[in-house]
């Protein structure tokens, strides 16, 4: 066994020259994949909170110009934004955010960076397949911000594009081209993301090292895992609306759309569809896509929790048992979207009973958090911070779903602000807080250096501020009855009284989004001038540490592979000199497992291991060449 | 190398600061330009016809303007500002009497007639064309008129409120005075990151931390919670006094009484686990010689902390339960009275049944802009299908063989031609399917003359059961009545429901709001297209005292289609005797058929 490792080893890895090209574009090195998925995501990131400071303006100032404006051209003419395009933002931010940044940027991201690190492996299990998914996923973004620059302007029928509106071409100047583009922007990206979720799956089940049973593995790897499946059954779902949709548009079907009469064409062809089916497919991916965004920031603060507070995470078996009831529970609650589009009130009651059992995983992670910081020591790491701060926006967010999830109170708030702040709260602002604490913690595993933490504790202070001060005040606008996804509040008298709030929150927002420019700063700066990182910044157990951190080649781990012996939480061990133990040390004698129970021994790895993968230029000649019928392999 | 550091910092910053002053540089210079160009545009077109005769800046005639404005026009014009249609402030002096006329009663009809000016407009705005107000009346225009001519009569008297009276603040001063600000803002944060720089860096020359930075934010931490939590507080006290009051329905008591509880338990778990989060980051913070307790698991607690959610849910769920049933699948009273609600871009309309007290069939292929609900009106049936629709596929043949007769086409002129295609098609296809429907006995059955389509408001009488059912033509729109707790969508061809029953008048409400001029109303909260955040309808509810009130508002209400019937049967107009009263309308409500 060790024999082959080092022939294998040693023979392919750490002499490889790479071309620029395959190293840097067409890398098929997860360090690399992992890298070109966050830089993408920050990216889109900064365009979407861009778009959001631009509407804020128009919400607060609806009768003011602004010279920022004019960057939109005929979309604010005079800089002042106009109806369409203010619904276009929205549209294209929501998009953004969930798609692009929370799913791609987060998931893509650590996933990729993190999956093979943590399970011990040299890379994914297919490294073209990685590659082909980020590129599919580039592709869509270029496609997505295209479509700002057509006349018709992009998709405006809200990032949910309900049909009739993103059907009928007439309804809104948005749903022409744009909304096709849009569409061939998820299509692109549905492609992304099976093709990433298929090779975590694989990567996590076939080609965790030696000793790295199931119950070893970091949470991390599991919340990755549970993620990986959402998305595999539900983006299906998605393509097969957005398929149906474009038939709808383009090709005289009816799957949506009955009985319509519109403006300026008149009664139209078709009959006997219903646009509730589509809210039905559309929610199918919508509700579990929550958690795909979810569940990964949750899995990013279990680790960056346990590491700083030098604690084991506690109740390492519910965390596991509860990520795997939110996923499961997850994909039978779609129908609470829809309680008031007039579905059978019997499906609500349905719906409303799980929605709300799906609170009790998620306290239960909660309580376990809290578990992890008590009695704990405490080390305020700029990823500690934004962990701690995931924490209190899934909490203040979680607990307006109960408010949501039941049917009887969302007649009155569905479609009010109330519900844009408990889903900024519980899945922007928690996941992106998740997204930075990973960013803050593996920062030195992606680029070898550190960031600056003075800067990073200014820049979590500001935003973390910013976004309570955001999304806090739009619970009180909601229960006030204001409905979201309006241009400006004159239709009633009385909705002038948030005139101030609104206001207020609007600069709230443009000081939180200009945090942002202080950890682009920081991000990029350090990334050239950073303080250069030791092997293990962070005292941390896991796997990714053990790897040299300066290695700037293809395939991790120059020699063996490590072996594993333990779980990744030994924090603070009772008879342990350091106060962590990493995973690859073995048990002393008389050690217990950490349960009160003898540890169990690692085992030699069976014969049937699958073969590692080598990683580099030769795996895509190989796979085309498979292709091609040129090798019997 | 750290110099260069800051180097690269202020020569950044010094870029923003330029682009931002650049940026208000352009809007100032732009806006000038804007104004200059709207006027020289607007100039040429004024006094295009000197033989109107509009009315004087009556108030009383203004005010009336404004009512219709506000009833009619807002959802698509504003004054002063281009929306979803252009801005109407001074429009006679652009357009003529006799022009406004026709286009406001039928613009459509002018269109076809080749008019210039109407295809502009058509034109200018994408296409979609307006609303048809065929029952305005030329007084009526002429109010509207009036008011966006004078409309500064009206806020003399104060109308909006106290106006607070603000000095006038030049905008170029203004604009420098937020430029300004904005630089010093920018030069804070400049300034603060500059300082963290530098103590980081003699943190990293010396070893030293001259700040510990753990201890700080564990500080912050406990700041954060205890200073959030004082200004949560403070914004439930200070806010909560403009969230909705008590529901004014029957059904919304409960909703209430369900917010109440969720309210009352989340606050609590919200206040306590917060505390524990932010508490413990600071009493748990590192120290030296502290070793952490090892604590992995105890699998009591977690079964605790499993079982006290679990059956706080359990009552939350059994309760919104039994809630949910009851609002959803309410006793129907005998006496209830049934409106439908239509919704379309951009806008509501009501009906209700007339004498017959059945609603009329409806098909939308009937939908045209003197049938805006597509009732089973066979005179609008025959001009649609003998008038309308040919005369439209007529121009649009005519107007593919112009462009066919080119000899080469434009890359704009072939989308043209495309299009004019697919309207072809698509006109074709109608006919066809009003041909398919020309002897729907159940459609055509009469019942439908005698419907009240009420435009601008509807009136309900308090503790009388209401029944709403929901239609929509071209999107989904969402009817909302934050007061009443009530949203349904409204769906196009899935009719939808709401039954409640108001309890508190609209006098009451006003009473307790102090506001003369309060009214409920009904508006969309399903993002539907440009002018979503504009339609609305208002809703009055009559007290028990106001019964009469309510009764002479009803018998006002003329069938919308009931000039055919006088005609055709040379039958009295059946507007008089107490018609419509919900005691009538209830004996036959079991006969109404709305579904397809």
């Amino acid at each position: 066994m060790s024999d082959h490792h080092d022939n294998h080893a040693h023979g392919d890895h750490g002499h490889h020259e790479q071309s620029f090209v395959s190293k840097y574009i067409f890398s098929m090195d997860h360090k690399m994949i992992a890298k070109q998925f966050l830089i993408t995501g920050i990216i889109m990131g900064c365009i979407g909170v861009f778009m959001s400071v631009l509407f804020r303006l128009q919400l607060a100032w609806p009768d003011a110009n602004f010279g920022i404006l004019n960057i939109l051209g005929n979309m604010a003419p005079g800089g002042h934004l106009n109806t369409d395009a203010y619904l276009a933002l929205i549209t294209i931010h929501g998009t953004i955010m969930v798609f692009y940044v929370l799913t791609a940027g987060l998931s893509g991201t650590f996933s990729n960076l993190l999956i093979p690190f943590q399970v011990g492996a040299r890379d994914m299990a297919s490294p073209f397949m990685n590659m082909l998914s980020y590129w599919f996923f580039f592709l869509s973004s270029v496609v997505l911000c295209s479509s700002f620059f057509i006349e018709t302007g992009p998709a405006s029928a809200g990032w949910t594009i309900y049909p009739p509106l993103s059907a009928l071409e007439s309804a809104i100047p948005g749903s022409g081209l744009g909304m096709t583009l849009w569409l061939i922007a998820i299509v692109l990206f549905i492609v992304s993301s099976l093709l990433g979720g298929i090779n975590y799956i694989s990567t996590i089940l076939n080609m965790r090292t030696k000793g790295m049973s199931m119950n070893r593995l970091p949470l991390t790897i599991w919340a990755f895992f549970f993620t990986a499946i959402l998305g595999l059954l539900s983006f299906p779902v998605l393509l097969s609306a957005g398929l149906f949709l474009i038939f709808d548009r383009s090709f005289g079907t009816s799957f949506y759309l009955d009985q319509i009469w519109v403006n300026g064409v008149g009664a139209l062809d078709h009959a006997g569809g219903s646009p509730i089916l589509f809210q039905h497919l559309f929610w199918f991916l919508g509700h579990p896509e929550v958690y795909i965004i979810l569940l990964p920031a949750l899995g990013i603060t279990s680790e960056v929790i346990a590491t700083n507070s030098r604690k084991p995470i506690f109740g390492y078996t519910a965390m596991v048992l509860s990520i795997f009831a939110i996923g499961f529970l997850s994909f039978l609650v779609w129908g609470h979207h829809m309680f008031v589009t007039g579905m059978n009130p019997f499906l609500g009651t349905v719906f409303m009973i799980i929605t709300l059992i799906i609170a009790v995983p998620s306290a239960v992670k909660t309580f376990n958090y809290l578990a992890t910081l008590w009695k704990g020591n405490i080390h305020f790491t700029n990823a500690m911070m934004f962990a701690i701060g995931l924490v209190s926006f899934f909490i203040s967010g979680g607990l307006t779903g109960i408010y949501l999830g039941n049917a009887t109170l969302d007649i009155n708030l569905h479609d009010t602000y109330f519900v844009v702040a408990h889903f900024h709260l519980v899945m922007g602002s928690a996941a992106i807080f998740g997204m930075f604490a990973g960013i803050y913690h593996w920062f030195p595993r992606m680029f070898g250096r550190m960031m600056n933490k003075t800067l990073g504790y200014l820049h979590f202070w500001l935003t973390f501020a910013a976004a309570y001060l955001v999304f806090f005040p739009m619970h009180f606008i909601g229960l006030a009855g204001v409905p979201r996804r309006y241009y400006e509040f004159s239709i009633l008298p009385e909705f002038g009284i948030w005139d101030d709030v609104n206001v207020f929150i609007s600069i709230a927002a443009i000081i939180g989004s200009a945090a942002q420019l202080i950890f682009l700063y920081n991000f990029f700066s350090s990334i050239f001038r950073g303080e250069k990182s030791v092997q293990n910044p962070w005292r941390s157990n896991t796997l990714e540490w053990t790897s040299p951190i300066e290695e700037r080649v293809h395939g991790n781990w120059y020699g063996d592979l490590p072996t594993v012996y333990r779980w990744p939480y030994d924090y603070s061990k009772p008879g342990a000199e350091e106060d962590f133990i990493p995973q690859t040390v073995p048990y002393k004698d008389g050690e217990d497992d950490g349960h009160g129970h003898a540890p169990v021994p690692t085992k030699p790895k069976p014969e049937t291991t699958p073969e590692e993968v080598t990683s580099d230029d030769r795996v895509l000649f190989s796979v085309v060449k498979r292709w091609l019928g040129l090798s019997k392999g | 190398m750290r110099i260069k550091t800051f180097k690269s910092l202020l020569a950044t910053l010094g870029l923003v600061l330029l682009t931002t002053l650049a940026f208000s540089n352009v809007a100032l210079a732009q806006e000038q330009t804007d104004t200059a160009a709207s006027e020289a545009m607007d100039a040429p077109e004024a006094a295009a016809d000197g033989a109107s005769s509009w009315p004087s800046a009556d108030e009383a005639i203004v005010a009336k303007g404004k009512e219709l404005f506000n009833a009619k026009c807002n959802s698509c014009h504003e004054l002063n500002k281009k929306v979803t249609g252009p801005a109407l402030a001074n429009i006679s002096d652009k357009r003529s009497q006799d022009w406004l006329y026709k286009w406001i009663r039928n613009n459509e009809e002018l269109r076809k007639s080749g008019d210039a000016d109407a295809i502009a407009i058509y034109e200018e705005y994408g296409g979609s064309p307006m609303t048809v107000f065929g029952n305005l009346k030329d007084a009526e225009i002429d109010a509207i008129v009036a008011y966006t001519k004078n409309s500064e009569v009206l806020n003399k008297g104060g109308e909006k409120g106290p106006e607070i009276p603000t000095e006038a603040i030049d905008p170029v001063i203004a604009k420098r005075v937020n430029t300004a600000l904005l630089i010093i803002g920018f030069f804070i944060l400049f300034i603060v990151v500059l300082i963290l720089e530098i103590l980081n860096l003699v943190a990293r020359l010396t070893g030293k931390e001259i700040v510990k930075w753990n201890n700080v934010n564990a500080v912050l931490m406990l700041l954060f919670v205890i200073v959030g939590l004082a200004a949560a507080f403070w914004e439930f006290f200070e806010h909560g006094k403009h969230v909705l009051p008590d529901a004014s329905t029957e059904h919304g008591a409960i909703i209430d009484n369900m917010f109440s509880i969720t309210f009352i338990i989340t606050g609590i778990v919200f206040v306590i686990t917060q505390l524990l989060l932010f508490g413990y980051a600071f009493v748990y913070r590192k120290q030296k010689g502290r070793k952490a307790y090892y604590y992995p698991h105890n699998n009591k607690l977690e079964v605790i902390w499993t079982a006290i959610p679990a059956v706080v849910l359990t009552v939350l769920v059994l309760y919104g339960l039994q809630s949910w049933d009851y609002i959803m699948s309410p006793k129907k009273e005998d006496n209830i009275s049934k409106f439908e609600i239509f919704a379309f871009q951009f806008g509501w309309k009501a009906r209700v049944a007339g004498n017959d007290g059945e609603f009329g069939e409806f098909n939308y292929n009937l939908i045209s802009g003197t049938n805006p609900l597509g009732l089973g009106i066979t005179e609008e049936y025959e001009k649609l299908k003998t008038e309308d629709i040919p005369s439209d596929i007529k121009a649009i043949e005519e107007k593919i063989a112009e462009l066919e007769a080119l000899p080469s086409l434009t890359d704009e002129q072939k989308e043209e031609l495309e299009d004019l295609r697919d309207n072809l098609h698509l006109k074709n296809r109608h006919l066809i399917r009003l041909g398919d429907i020309s002897s729907d006995t159940t459609l055509f059955n009469e019942k439908g003359y005698d419907d009240i389509i009420m435009e601008d408001e509807i009136h309900l009488m308090v503790n009388q059961q209401v029944n709403f059912r929901f239609r929509a033509r071209d999107v989904i729109h969402s009817a909302y009545m934050p007061y009443f707790r009530l949203q349904m969508n409204c769906v196009p061809g899935m009719p939808t429901e709401f039954t409640f029953t108001p309890t508190k008048s609209t006098a009451e409400m006003r009473e307790m709001k102090n506001d003369d001029t309060w009214d409920y109303y009904l508006f969309c909260a399903k993002i539907c297209g440009s002018a979503h955040y504009n339609m609305k309808m208002k809703v009055v509810v009559h007290k028990e005292e106001e019964r009469a009130e309510y009764d002479k508002w009803m018998s006002e209400q003329v069938g919308a289609f009931a000039k055919y019937r006088t005609k055709k049967e040379e039958k009295p107009e059946q507007t008089a005797d107490g018609k419509a009263t919900p005691a009538q309308q209830e004996e036959t409500t079991k006969a109404v058929a709305l579904v397809k």
